[in-house]
This record gives structure tokens, sequence and C-alpha cells, in this order.
């Protein structure tokens, strides 16, 4: 009921030490086995010392001492939290790149979206047209964010494949692809270098966010008021568009900028 | 730890300055403080990003269950251990009353029910800011300020108005009134927690909501891990209600389950956001739209369950099993009510720009229409439900309003209050259930974004025939009633997409791979849990449906009978064979023995009887005998009797197909079960 | 099927706009006046011939039941000093007492209330108004 949180996310937080967690674990089972024994302790006071005979009121009262040790080892740790030294928060929209684990559950997201379209198309549910435009977007979506878990500083040699084709097909009919998306962060393999495989960009962090533009063309980071992708030079325009479109397939969904 | 607060172990009663009762409200005070710190400390920490301050906030939180527990467990103790200077404990239990009772004492009264609310609360706000703590730093802070506000409200309540360790401060009784024996069952162990977990439970994703408008952070996966609460909320919620309607069958003899009475409807109306929430999301995880419509309908949940505690707790609203009238309650809750609407609503429309679609609906005939439709049925179920339950206390607010004010409005003449009863409910909600029982079956067979008329065909070709075969079948069997008709023929069409679905599942398996047919069935419920445990859920509400399609058939008589005298009720023949009298050291009984006959073969023996507590005299309780079977219930009530001359009052019943209802409970639970069953590596295995 | 957002509210009110009016100016079986004794004593004629709920407290010591019928009492009901004639044509529930509230449906008829269905004020947990003597044995009926 409250989702699965079994393997503590040791990356979670750049500088938070991996034994953060097993930290916290260890101190809630020290808290629940004093509560426990505070509770054994007081019953056998009772029984032995004050005379009391075992049954449903002593019982009850050990359970009040449990609670009791444990309310209070609780607002102690309160205290503590706020007497230690100060740290950043991070609060609200997380600024910059997307954590392991966000993109892991992408990941699994992507690929979960996948069988789930693939099954309904089994069905007979979905036409053709829908499943392979679809399917299409996913997977490559899919390619990009497990590069990018695998840390690779390279393009994935389909995915330069393919937006080469698209920069030719774009350079031939002089329009942006409509259907597919434009991934916003990835620079051609046109540029002829090994680029780094950046994260999926500032221009993503936000839902709707006014600071920056994306390239119709090239996908590239520029500023808002840019006239000119400053990676390719191309003419800047739709660039509303591409940025919802961008950020649709960042979060897996059918259909993307449609 | 004075002994006085062990006195009452020794059978004395508490004396001294340190009695549980203080102990009990300084718990209390200190929780209120407590979770004022905490709401302060999860909002300036929010403002000024300061990681100590959020912690300390989270601890606080933490340290409030635990307050909350030791309150508890000290109410507890009250009880075990008769501390009758607690005017509640004095009120509600006495020494004679079995220990279970004691316990579930806790719940019964309208104080304790509070601080069993907050404990609860502060409960699921500890485990849900532990498990998300890492996954969702962000709106961490947010959701334990709102958390902490809710705590705050409820234990202020508890503070000022109705605290649960108030003492007699003269006169301490040394004995307890006890409860009412007619509340001494089994369902008042389980039907009011069961309900309590459902409601109190949705405080979670309100929180994560509002945390999530108010950071601006939508488009997160917060309603995904958000989902599986309101999945929990709403099992809970199910098994109440449906223990509550089990409860009024079994034991009030009246011959019905739901009387759409107010505390009914109550427990009933966040039941419908709930669900159409748990089915718009999948929209939202799938093509980003209707965020709007989740948030709102989290709001809506919410809120129904703050009015559904006010609607029982305040006396607004008449019902035979309202807490009683109370004012200043009613005053309180509805100015917390209103500071829900005008925040939630406001957070809501002030990030409306951020909750823009962005996909499209393309097509009628697509999965997202008709969970549009889904989201806009239950919406109006719950409005209608709502409107119908609160429009007697209109009336009569009316009235009042014209007694003391006759020339404000100029009005001639305000009318009468009115009550409102299940004809009226049943007459609109018919048709609203099998519209719900029609888009159950087409809903999942309908694909994103549009479904072409070749797979339309291909999908509905065969339910719709099974539809018309089995609505064909029930009038030739000579049943009549037009909405009976309609319901059975609804039943079978989405009876059997569910079937098509899971053959074709199975099939597209066994193509994948071969396996065995029983194989690929159980990993194909296994792969794709949410959609196959899904499908069961649909199951169980197609065998429910089946269960009311039975109501427009059912029979009912009052009849008196002396022992040897027979009465023919449909196919039946009801034979009164005699009158015992016996008791016990609780009560004296008269039990009759009504031989059940069909096609002159005696079927089964029935023992309805009356029971008078000696505790409670003047008020005989009916037990109720039925012969069950999985076509109908011949269900037997005794009313008077008299011993001397043998005449016998009863209520005879024939329910047909109502075990389908419960049947069909069972079913819903089997298969949210499987929903919410998840593995610990959830890798790319699971499908859906 | 994009219609903007505008069209959809403005669809949407007419649509949620005829449906409560379809509902409250329907059939309004189900829906009955609520009155209590006293004004009803007060007003008996503006009633004549309507179904209409009645609330009130059974006078002890008015209850009568006819012999060898399945249900048939008289008693009256009384509130503020204004008593109603009371003919019963039903079994009584259980939590019906003299002294007790009831709410009955039905028509006044020649200045007697007859009715057929009877609710009697569920014994509330909250307010314990029995006496808590186990030795006191019930009276048979």
């Amino acid at each position: 009921m409250n989702g699965t949180n079994s393997t503590p996310d040791t990356n979670s937080t750049p500088g938070t030490p991996g034994t953060a967690s097993t930290d916290t674990r260890r101190r809630i089972l020290l808290l629940a086995g004093a509560a426990l024994g505070a509770a054994l302790i007081v019953l056998v006071l009772l029984v032995t010392v004050f005379g009391a005979r075992l049954e449903a009121p002593t019982v009850a009262l050990s359970a009040a001492s449990a609670a009791l040790v444990y309310a209070l080892g609780q607002l102690y740790a309160m205290v503590r939290a706020l007497s230690q030294p100060d740290r950043v928060a991070q609060v609200g929209q997380a600024a910059g790149s997307f954590t392991q684990a966000e993109l892991r559950d992408e990941k699994r997201r992507l690929l979960r979206a996948i069988k789930e379209l693939e099954f309904d198309f089994g069905m007979g549910k979905l036409s053709q047209v829908d499943h392979d435009t679809v399917i299409a977007t996913y997977r490559l979506r899919a390619i990009e964010v497990m590069r990018a878990l695998e840390g690779g500083s390279s393009l994935h040699p389909e995915l330069a494949r393919l937006l080469a084709e698209r920069e030719a097909a774009r350079l031939a009919a002089s329009q942006p692809a409509a259907a597919p998306v434009d991934m916003p962060a990835i620079k051609p393999a046109a540029k002829l270098e090994v680029t780094p495989m950046p994260e999926p960009g500032p221009a993503a962090s936000g839902p709707f966010d006014q600071t920056t533009r994306i390239c119709g063309s090239c996908g590239g980071t520029n500023d808002a008021d840019a006239r000119y992708c400053k990676l390719c030079g191309a003419a800047m325009k739709k660039a509303e568009a591409t940025a919802r479109a961008a950020q649709a397939a960042r979060s897996g969904e059918i259909g993307g900028a449609s | 730890m004075s002994l006085a607060l062990l006195a009452p172990l020794a059978g004395a009663p508490p004396a001294g300055s340190l009695s549980i009762a203080t102990l009990g409200t300084a718990t209390i005070l200190l929780l209120f403080i407590l979770s004022l710190g905490t709401a302060g400390l999860g909002i300036i920490g929010a403002q000024r990003r300061s990681e100590r301050l959020i912690e300390g906030a989270v601890q606080g939180t933490y340290a409030s269950f635990g307050l909350a527990a030791f309150a508890s467990s000290l109410i507890i103790y009250a009880f075990l251990s008769g501390d009758y200077s607690i005017q509640y404990v004095q009120h509600t239990s006495d020494a004679a009353m079995p220990l279970f009772y004691k316990i579930t004492a806790f719940w019964g009264g309208l104080d304790g029910s509070l601080l069993f609310w907050v404990l609860l609360h502060t409960l699921f706000g500890s485990l849900a800011v532990r498990a998300n703590r890492m996954r969702h730093r962000e709106l961490i802070p947010h959701v334990v300020a709102v958390l902490a506000t809710i705590t705050c409200f409820f234990v202020g309540l508890l503070l000022f108005i109705k605290d649960p360790f108030s003492q007699f401060l003269l006169d301490i009784p040394s004995q307890g009134r006890g409860l009412n024996p007619l509340l001494q069952n089994f369902y008042m162990i389980i039907h009011p927690p069961s309900l309590y977990l459902g409601y109190v439970s949705l405080a979670v994703p309100y929180a994560f909501g509002m945390a999530a408008l108010l950071t601006g952070q939508v488009d997160a996966a917060w309603q995904r891990s958000v989902r599986r609460w309101v999945l929990f909320s709403w099992m809970f919620l199910t098994f109440g209600l449906i223990l509550g309607g089990l409860w009024a069958y079994e034991e009030l003899g009246w011959g019905g389950y739901w009387a759409w009475d107010p505390v009914e409807n109550a427990g009933l109306l966040p039941w419908f956001t709930a669900t159409a929430f748990l089915h718009s999301v999948m929209i939202q995880e799938r093509r980003g739209m209707m965020k709007a419509w989740n948030l709102l309908l989290i709001i809506v949940s919410f809120l129904l369950t703050i009015v559904g505690t006010f609607m029982t707790r305040s006396g607004v609203v008449q019902s035979v099993h309202a807490f009683g009238s109370d004012p200043v309650l009613a005053w309180t809750f509805g100015g917390f009510m209103l500071l829900i609407v005008v925040v939630s609503f406001g957070l809501l429309i002030w990030r409306l720009p951020l909750l823009r679609s962005r996909g499209e609906l393309e097509s009628v005939m697509s999965r997202e229409f008709a969970f549009l439709v889904n989201n806009w049925l239950f919406l109006v179920c719950a409005l209608f439900v709502l409107g119908a339950t609160m429009w007697p206390t209109f009336t009569e607010w009316r009235m009042i309003l014209a007694e003391d004010y006759p020339t404000l409005l100029g009005w001639q003449n305000p009318g009468e209050r009115v009550v409102i009863g299940p004809p009226f409910f049943n007459q609109y909600m018919r048709p609203l259930g099998l519209a719900l029982l029609l888009l159950t079956g087409i809903g999942p067979l309908l694909a994103w974004r549009k479904t072409s008329t070749q797979s339309l065909v291909r999908q509905f070709a065969a339910p719709l025939v099974v539809g018309a075969i089995v609505t064909g079948i029930s009038r030739g069997l000579g049943l009549e009633s037009p909405w009976g008709l309609a319901c059975l023929g609804l039943c079978g069409f989405t009876f059997w997409t569910i079937v098509q679905e899971f053959y074709r599942g199975v099939a597209l398996r066994r193509k994948q791979r071969p396996q065995g047919v029983l194989e690929a069935l159980i990993s194909l419920v296994l792969r794709a849990r949410r959609r196959y445990g899904g499908y069961i859920v649909h199951l169980g509400v197609v065998l429910m449906f089946l269960g009311w399609a039975g109501n427009a058939y059912k029979l009912e008589k009052k009849v008196q009978l002396k022992p040897g005298e027979s009465y023919t009720l449909g196919a039946y023949v009801i034979r009164h064979d005699g009158l015992h009298a016996t008791e016990d050291w609780q009560k004296e009984m008269i039990t009759a023995d009504i031989a059940v006959l069909r096609n002159d073969e005696v079927k089964d023996v029935l023992h309805p009887a009356r029971w008078w507590y000696y505790q409670l005299p003047d008020q005989p309780t009916t037990e109720v005998s039925r012969y069950m079977t999985a076509g109908e219930d011949v269900y037997v009530s005794m009313q008077e009797v008299d011993m001397t001359s043998g005449w016998t009052q009863l209520s005879l019943y024939i329910n047909p197909l109502i075990n389908w209802i419960w049947i069909g409970f069972g079913v819903m639970l089997a298969g949210s079960l499987v929903c919410v069953g998840t593995r610990k590596s959830e890798g790319i295995g699971e499908d859906v | 099927m994009a219609l903007p957002v505008t069209t959809q509210v403005i669809l949407g009110l007419v649509i949620a706009g005829s449906a409560v009016y379809m509902v409250s100016a329907g059939d309004t079986e189900g829906v009955l006046e609520y009155i209590y004794v006293d004004k009803f004593v007060d007003a008996m004629p503006a009633y004549a011939g309507r179904t209409v709920k009645v609330h009130g407290t059974v006078v002890p010591g008015t209850v009568r039941q006819k012999v060898g019928a399945a249900g048939d009492y008289t008693f009256e009901v009384e509130r503020e000093g204004r008593r109603l004639p009371v003919h019963f044509t039903n079994m009584v529930p259980d939590t019906f007492a003299e002294g007790g509230e009831v709410v009955l449906t039905g028509e006044v008829l020649d200045g007697r209330f007859e009715s057929e269905e009877m609710a009697a004020k569920c014994p509330s947990k909250y307010e314990e108004q029995a006496s808590a003597d186990p030795t006191k044995k019930p009276i048979r009926r």
C-alpha cells in the first residue's frame, strides 16, 4: 500500500552517503526495540513488584508504556534533527538533471507502455498505423533513457542513424518531422563529433519552462528570445510545440505531440 | 509514576492528581502543540529550503503518531480497567462486557471515534512520509505540512470540544452504563474500523495532491505512488460498506441491506470519486490528459470524507443512526470544510495553466472518451447522492429562515421540510448504475486514441450476442420488469467482454510461448496485474449487479401464524412447526421452528427468534433466519409472539439472487488484492 | 474533438442545469413532507389527502393492540401538548416503545392518522437511556 521501498536509493541525492537509509533503518529498529523492551520491563514490574494480575489491563498498561517510549524517542529525534547543521533542501522543482531513480522509473514505464501497446495490438484493439507510430516513439525514447542510465558518452548508432535520416529528410522537405518527436538535448551526429550524451537539459526541468527554447531542427537548447539557433543556425520557430512534444516523449505518453 | 494510575488494577477507584484522565488530556494538548509546530516547520522549511527544518517536521510527523498511540492506549487501558471516572468510559462500557467489546468501545462513541481517527491519520501520515521520503523529496515538506494541519484540526476538536478523557467532577459512578447489546456483535468490531481505514487514508493522496499543486510539480509521478493508497482506501471503503449492508440484512430483519440513509450515503460518496480516480489516473499516465480531473477527484474525495464525518456527527442530517445533534461541532466542521474548499480549489485554479492536457481527445470511440464519461458518471452519482441527502436539511433551514425572518425574502410559503426515501434514490441511481455497468463492458475493449470500425465489430460482436441471449432467456423464463431485464442483459454483455479478454489474452500468451492453458492464465494475470486484477474486480461488479437485478423480483409478506399453519409464498410453503422459550445469562429467547418446503420437500428449518436482554427489557431484538441458495434467499423474521396462544407474527421475504451480491463482493476483493500486490524487483517483468 | 474550454463549460452547465431541473421537478415518489405533530395537529385540514411523515412521541398508556390481527395498533403521539390519534396497520419495529419517538408515514382520515410505515428512534449508543439493573425480568407480551 505504500509502494515498494525495499531497496534504499543510495544515489538519490548527490552527496548523501549511501549509509543514510541503513542508518534510518537502524534507528527505527532501535526505537522499536526500545519500545518493546520497555513494555516487557513494565509488564514484569507490574506483576512482580506491584502484584498486578497478568490480565488485560496489565497488558494494556505495558502497551501504553511501549507507546510512550516510542513517542519520547521520536520527540527526541525531532529535537535532534532541528539541532543539526543546516543544508539546502531540494524543494519544489528539481533544478537540473533527472536523478538516476527517475531515469530508472521512466525506463520501466516506457517498457511497460511498449508491452501494453503490443498486447493491445495482439488483442486486436489497436490499428497497425497507430501501433507503428507510437511504438517507434517509445522505442527511441527508451533507448535514450537507457543510454543515459549507463552513462554512455556516445550516441547510440541506431539513434545516430535515425537522426541523420531525419536530418536528411528535413533538409529535403525543409519542414521538421511532424509525428515523431524531437529529442531536445541530443546534438546531431552530423556535427561529426562524439557528443557526450547530455542529461535531458534544463529546458526539460519545468513543465512549461519559459526561460529556454528548443530548436525545431536540431533540438538544441537556446535562449527564450533567440531567433536563430546557436547550434545549427536554423531559424527558431514552433518552439513551444517542440518543447511540449519533448515533454510528452519524456513522460512516455502515447501519441506524443498530437 | 504515581500509584494512583495503577489503582484501577487493584480494583480501587483512582485517586490523586495524576490519573489516566489528566495524563490523557495532557497528551492531547501536547499533540496539538506538536502538530501545530510540525505544520509550521514544514511550511517554513519549504520556504527557506532548510533541510534541518524539514527533517524536524518529518520527525514531528512520526512523533505525532507516537503521542496518538499513547493517548489511544491510555483510553483502552481505562476501558479495560474500568475507570468510570472518565465519562466516555462510563457511558459505553460496564464490568460485565466481554473483553473484545471493551476494546472496540474505544471507537464506539463520538469522542473516542475522533481519537481513533487521529490515531489512524497519524499512522498513515507516518507510513506515507517514511515510504516517500526519498522518492519524492521535493514534495515531502508540503505533504507533511498538510497532514499536520489536518491532524491539528482533529486534535483541536478533541482538546476543545470533545475530550474523550473528560471526567465526572462530582459523583463518580462506580458502574458503567454498558454498550447497547444490539451493538455487541461481530460486525461492530469490523465495520466501523474498516470504514475509518478507508476514510482516513484518503488524507494522504490529498496531501500529495496539494503538495503537487503548491510546488507546481503536477507532472511528476506522484499520482502513481498515490494510486496505491487510493486503492488501499477503496478496498477498505468497499469492505466497510458491504459489511454494513450485510449487517443490516442479517441483524435488523427488514429484509433489505441498503436504505439510502444519510450515514450509509456518507460512506458511499467518497467511494464514487475514489473509483473514478483509480480509473482516470491511468489516462494521465498514458496520455498526459485529465490532470485537472485527477486532482479534482482527489480533492473531492477527501472533502467528501470530511463531509461524511460532518453529516454523521453534527446532527445536521436526520438519520436513524447518526451520533446525535451537536451545533458546535456542526459549525466547526462547516468552517473546516469551507477552508478546504477555498484553499484546494483556489490552488487548483491557480495552477490550471500547468494542468493543460498534452494529448487531445481524438475520437469518441476511444478509451480516453470512455474514461471521461466514466468520470462524469461517478461524479454525477456522488453529487446526486450528496444533494439528495442534504436536501431535507436545506428545506429545514429554509423553514427556519422563513420563520425567523418572515420578511427577509418575502416568501409566501416556504414549504415543509421533506424527507427523501429510498424510492427517490433508486429511481435515479438505477439508470446511472446501468450506464456504469455498460461502460464497464465497453471501456476495456476500446483502444487508446481511436478504435477502428473493424476492431469495434471484432470486439463487441460476441458480447452483444450474449447480452441479447441472456435478455431473451430471462424474458422467456417469465421475468417481466424492464429494469430487471435490462440489468440481466447488461450483466451478460459485460460478463462476456471480461471472458473474452481472458480468453484472447491466454491465446495471445500461448502464441508467444508454448504453455498449458492454466499456466498461461496464471502467468497472464501475474504479469499484467493491474489490468487483469481490474478485470477480476469488474467481474465482481457484474456479479453484484446480478444480485441487484434480483431486487426487481422480490416478494414480501407479513403473516400471522399459529403452530401447524402454513403460508404459500412464491414457490415455497412456509410452515410453522412450533415455538420454544429458552434463556441464558444475558437474555431470554423465544425461538420458532419454521419449515421451508418446496415441491413438498422440506428444504430447511429456520429458527427466527425474539430476544429480550435483561439490560434492555423494553427493547427486544429480532433474530433473522434464512435459507440461502444461489437462486434466492428465503428470509424470515419474527415480530410479535405470544407463547400462550402461539400466535406468531412473521415477516416473510423471498429475495432472488441476493447472495450474488456477497459473492460478487468477494470476487472484487480478490481482484483488488491482485492489483495491490507488487513484486520487490519492479523490473520490466510487470507489464501493465 | 477538442472543443474550446468556454464551449465545454457552457455545455456542462446546460447539461447540469437540465439534470437538476429534471430531478427536482420530476416524479416525487419518495420525497415526503416531514412535520412535527404539534404543527400537524394545528393545521390538520391543510394536509388532508396528502401522504406525509409525522414525528412525535408515543403517549404512554395509549397503546392498544387488536388481538388476533397480524399488526393493528392504535395509540396516540404527542408533541408540545398536541395529541394525534394514530391507527397503525402493520407490525411495529423492535424499537417501538411507550415514550419513544416515532416517525409515521401515512395520511389523515377522519381525524385519525392512518399509517403503515413507522420508524422508531434507534437506541443510540451515545445517549444510553436504558436502566442498567440486571435483576429486572422482562414482561412477556
